[in-house]
């Protein structure tokens, strides 16, 4: 009983394909994870790896009619989201879940006050009646942007692309979420605005005791916000592992060959890891493992079936045949 | 540093863009200095790096390297001759020493043209073969950056983020170039394709002896491909130094800041500190040393007078009053 309350989110075998002229694509294919209450996931993985349709698919916004979640379910506090009407989930999107999506500058509307776009969550969820400029101003403090007073009434053009994010954030935060999706909260910024960004980001976390799923193809941005990290390849989910376990003890080839093609500063190599090869199409994938043709270490089953998800410690598991029995 | 027998010398290098205010009778409004006497020096088969935030000028030095912007004033030196002031022709012919390849590599081929005729481009313009042979240099580029010469015939579209880059690598080997600026070269890419075309570019350089020029805002991509790295801040150059000194002895407190905002993949290293506030607009920049607003360490004297570029050993430069 005590695990299900501190359970907030749980995808149970979650499909979404895309029907296209080409055939079907399969960017999200039986994906499973939970997210518990204060936790920080990283969704790690390359472009089109599927990350970003598995956090569309968790608010019920993937882009219809080509693309249409046909499978699984998603528990948000023990109610399937999938079973919610449209009229249900919009009291949800922006109220219990949020999200932060990846570029500032066209996340915002060019045309509108700052003031104005960051008060539309709260007036539609009719969230501070009547002291909406006080609510207003009193997030700029928190999402530290200076002289908050003159800045509300501000165009997004006249922001730098750093104060456009914390806008952005507290935007996302500012009906006091469960759940923040973060999807590349950073990868459009510098390095040190996007390490403000992160500092602002666990502050907020602490401070409104959310969870937060940050989707990333950055290992070392992970490394510094996550307690937990899911490791996604071509549709699949193929590692779960806790932070510390997952950067010192990564197990299936493809974690291990990313953590080791990445330069660390201070610790030069003469030659960098690559992994050979190009991800797969995920139009018609093979039967087997995705990472079989590029994987050094595959062997002949890995080829013919999926591997099954071995568990290898405590909240530490695997999709990879190199651990389970043929 | 100071050596103009270098492939490419940069000294005092400025470009100050003109800022006008209204329509007919236009008043100048200002300057923006994106660049502000910088000088420095790359040697054959050498990778000099820069690194700064956006809007520091790192791309606007590539582009006066290039000749595709004309300084206000300082001069480029190749191979010991003022480049600068060329025009018309003698720019078009000294161009194919110095060749490009961009950051994002779905922008910089033209969708419309197959690949043989994008990599021929810069053989047709510069009439350096016959045209008989073009097709076999095709494909022989084509496999010296690793695709094979069947993809001559194929479109933009049909190829990977990471082949794209390839291929504009390709184009800008076509002349046989002495040099090539690589502007972001990695940054539109995922990680696993970054780590083959960083070790791409390497073998290239070893095979044809080229002098790098490589922009990037990544500490860790900069640190595994130069030899000497240059951080740029509003416009300057505020420390250049050896690549291992920079990342091992860090003198000014720009750079600190920057190697101290890089996130590591490594969770027991949790990193807070970092640089508060943004970078100033280049329109009004601080007076004294442009970083003192932001910096930890400044006094009186940081606001008031503008270090200069000084030589601490070893080829260790610094602009700083406190080092």
């Amino acid at each position: 009983m005590n695990t299900d309350n501190q359970k907030l989110l749980e995808l149970r075998g979650l499909r979404t394909y895309f029907f296209t002229r080409q055939g079907v694509v399969k960017a999200v294919d039986d994906v499973s994870f939970t997210v518990e209450k204060g936790e920080v996931i990283g969704l790690v993985g390359e472009s089109g790896c599927g990350k970003s349709i598995t956090s569309l698919s968790i608010l019920r916004m993937v882009p219809e009619p080509a693309g249409k979640i046909v499978g699984g379910k998603i528990l948000f506090k023990n109610e399937n989201l999938l079973e919610k009407s449209e009229e249900e989930m919009r009291q949800i999107r922006g109220n219990r879940i949020s999200m932060i999506l990846q570029d500032p500058m066209v996340a915002l509307n060019q045309l509108l006050k700052i003031g104005y776009q960051l008060s539309e969550p709260l007036k539609y969820h009719g969230k501070a009646m009547g002291q909406i400029r006080e609510k207003c101003i009193e997030l700029l403090k928190k999402v530290r942007v200076s002289s908050p007073e003159t800045r509300i009434s501000e165009y997004p053009f006249q922001f730098s692309g750093g104060m456009c994010q914390r806008v952005v954030i507290g935007m996302g935060v500012s009906c006091e979420p469960d759940l923040l999706i973060a999807d590349e909260p950073t990868t459009a910024l510098d390095v040190t605005i996007q390490a403000q960004i992160l500092r602002l980001l666990k502050r907020v976390k602490a401070e409104f005791n959310a969870s937060i799923i940050i989707i990333t193809h950055d290992l070392a941005l992970a490394a510094q916000i996550c307690t937990r990290v899911l490791v996604m390849y071509a549709g699949k989910i193929i590692e779960k592992a806790p932070v510390k376990v997952f950067y010192e003890n990564s197990a299936h080839p493809y974690s291990n060959g990313l953590i080791r093609s990445v330069p660390v500063v201070g610790r030069r190599v003469e030659r960098l890891y690559s992994i050979e090869g190009q991800p797969p199409s995920l139009l018609n994938p093979t039967a087997g493992c995705r990472f079989a043709p590029r994987c050094q270490k595959a062997k002949r089953i890995c080829n013919l079936q999926y591997p099954p998800e071995v568990i290898l410690g405590d909240g530490h598991k695997v999709a990879c045949w190199l651990y389970a029995e043929e | 540093m100071q050596n103009l027998d270098d492939l490419i010398a940069v000294r005092n290098l400025k470009k100050h863009y003109l800022l006008t205010k209204g329509f007919v009778f236009s008043k100048i409004a200002g300057y923006v200095k994106a660049v502000d006497d910088i000088s420095f020096s790359i040697s054959s088969g050498r990778t000099l790096g820069l690194v700064g935030e956006s809007g520091c000028g790192k791309s606007t030095t590539a582009r006066l390297l290039l000749g595709l912007e004309s300084p206000t004033s300082g001069k480029v030196y190749f191979e010991g001759k003022n480049i600068s002031t060329r025009k018309g022709p003698e720019l078009i012919k000294f161009r194919k020493n110095i060749q490009a390849v961009f950051q994002d590599p779905f922008r910089s081929l033209n969708p419309r043209k197959k690949i043989r005729q994008i990599i021929a481009e810069p053989l047709w313009v510069h009439k350096t073969l016959p045209k008989k042979k073009i097709s076999t240099r095709v494909c022989a580029l084509l496999e010296t950056v690793g695709l094979s010469a069947s993809h001559a015939d194929l479109y933009p579209h049909e190829f990977s983020g990471g082949q794209r880059q390839r291929i504009a690598i390709a184009r800008a080997l076509a002349l046989n170039p002495k040099a090539i600026i690589l502007d972001e070269p990695v940054s539109a890419l995922d990680v696993s394709i970054q780590a083959q075309i960083l070790n791409l570019l390497i073998d290239l350089q070893n095979q044809f002896h080229l002098a790098y020029l490589i922009i990037s805002h990544d500490l860790a991509v900069i640190e595994h491909v130069s030899d000497h790295i240059g951080v740029m801040y509003l416009g300057k150059l505020v420390e250049m130094a050896p690549r291992d000194k920079i990342y091992s002895n860090p003198l000014h407190p720009y750079t600190r800041a920057l190697l101290d905002s890089v996130p590591v993949a490594d969770p027991t290293m949790i990193k807070d500190v970092g640089l508060e506030d943004e970078v100033p607009s280049p329109l009004n920049p601080p007076t004294g040393c442009r970083f003192h607003p932001r910096c930890g360490f400044r006094d009186n004297e940081c606001s008031r007078v503008a270090p200069e570029l000084v030589d601490v050993g070893a080829e260790h430069y610094v602009a700083c009053h406190l080092s």
